[in-house]
């Protein structure tokens, strides 16, 4: 017969975990709403210049420009990959991971040649375990102050891309299509690529035209921050979308478990005091 | 053809119009005005105020900080802030 006292003590430690698991949903739903906000401020911006930069990619004939270098050997690539800081927030992060590993497994290049660019703990943690070569850890993926982490990220990365350390560039990141719907994603940065065969080939009138290279270089730049920006930005979105969604599991599941509980706890109460009856009217019996 | 004007800041979109007529920038080499047909450019923005005119209505823009795009009858503009 199950103890009494334990199934007790096991309702009350499940009520209590049930009780954070509904906090935390609750705190969760309450910053998604702002990462939200944040990111759907954002996007348009994001959107627009990812536009413009596609026209210039595709009309432009300034093929000297160190961001266009498409290399013969591919030796070095490099990836820059956004996760969360914090855990429980269900499969987020497994992910993420699985998609990267799966991608860099795929490009049969040794540990060495893989440049890592990290933003959040959970991936700086995981790939150091797994043995890869980071070059950049942020350490946090949230955006604090003016977009600190997207201004470290995106000077380093371009300056390993144009110093020939790093040959191509990715970017792996999850996306954020809904609450329920956040899917990791890989997309080349570096380099630019032509997306369609160059139907209008007028050139571009850049101004001031004494130094066109400086005017491209930070337009592209700003580019590249501006992409890793609204990423993070997803990204934390998608984050507190996923753990409301863990939570919200877990906090359900602890409300099954504990009705599975109490429903053992009364049979095994029901059986107690069946079998006291029986002793009493057992001992009642002998004495007549 | 009439052009098409697109405005946005890191917060929002400011102007999303297709029936633009008439463009005025305030460009890094002085004010530069742009009616269809225009040769694709990108510039940089001075402080001042983009001008732009549609068949019945006629709008002004602030801007600081920014840069302008010109390609097949397209103005984008992003701006800073």
């Amino acid at each position: 017969m199950p103890n009494l006292k334990s199934i007790k003590r096991k309702i009350g430690s499940v009520k209590n975990t049930r009780q954070i698991t509904k906090a935390m949903k609750m705190v969760a739903g309450a910053k998604l709403k702002k990462a939200q906000l944040v990111m759907n401020e954002f996007k348009p911006y994001a959107l627009t210049y990812e536009q413009v930069i596609g026209n210039m990619i595709n009309n432009i004939l300034l093929r000297n420009n160190p961001f266009f270098q498409i290399r013969e050997k591919i030796n070095n690539i490099g990836f820059i990959i956004i996760t969360s800081d914090r855990g429980l927030c269900g499969a987020f992060n497994v992910n993420i991971f699985k998609e990267a590993t799966d991608i860099i497994k795929k490009r049969n290049l040794g540990n060495g040649n893989i440049n890592l660019y990290i933003a959040g703990k959970k991936g700086a943690d995981f790939f150091k375990r797994h043995g890869y070569q980071i070059n950049f850890n942020s350490n946090t993926s949230v955006k604090k102050e003016e977009s600190s982490v997207a201004d470290g990220l995106s000077k380093i990365v371009t300056e390993d891309f144009i110093n020939g350390k790093i040959d191509e560039l990715y970017i792996i990141s999850s996306r954020y299509f809904s609450p329920i719907n956040q899917k990791p994603e890989c997309k080349k940065i570096f380099p630019f690529e032509k997306t369609t065969e160059n139907v209008n080939v007028e050139d571009y009138v850049i101004e001031p035209d004494s130094n066109d290279e400086e005017v491209l270089s930070k337009i592209f730049n700003d580019y590249i921050k501006v992409e890793i920006d609204v990423r993070l930005l997803e990204s934390n979105a998608g984050e507190q979308a996923s753990r409301m969604n863990a939570m919200d599991n877990a906090t359900r599941n602890a409300g099954k478990l504990i009705n599975k509980l109490t429903l053992s706890y009364n049979k095994a109460r029901q059986t107690a005091v069946t079998l006291e009856i029986l002793d009493l009217v057992n001992g009642a019996n002998a004495l007549k | 053809m009439p052009l098409k004007l697109k405005v946005v800041n890191m917060k929002k979109i400011l102007v999303e119009n297709n029936e633009v007529e008439y463009c005025e920038i305030p460009a890094k080499c002085g004010i530069e005005g742009i009616l269809p047909g225009h040769i694709n450019f990108i510039s940089f923005l001075n402080e001042g105020k983009i001008k732009y005119k549609t068949k019945d209505e006629q709008n002004e823009i602030d801007v600081k900080e920014g840069f302008v795009e010109f390609s097949d009858n397209t103005i984008s503009i992003l701006l800073k802030g």
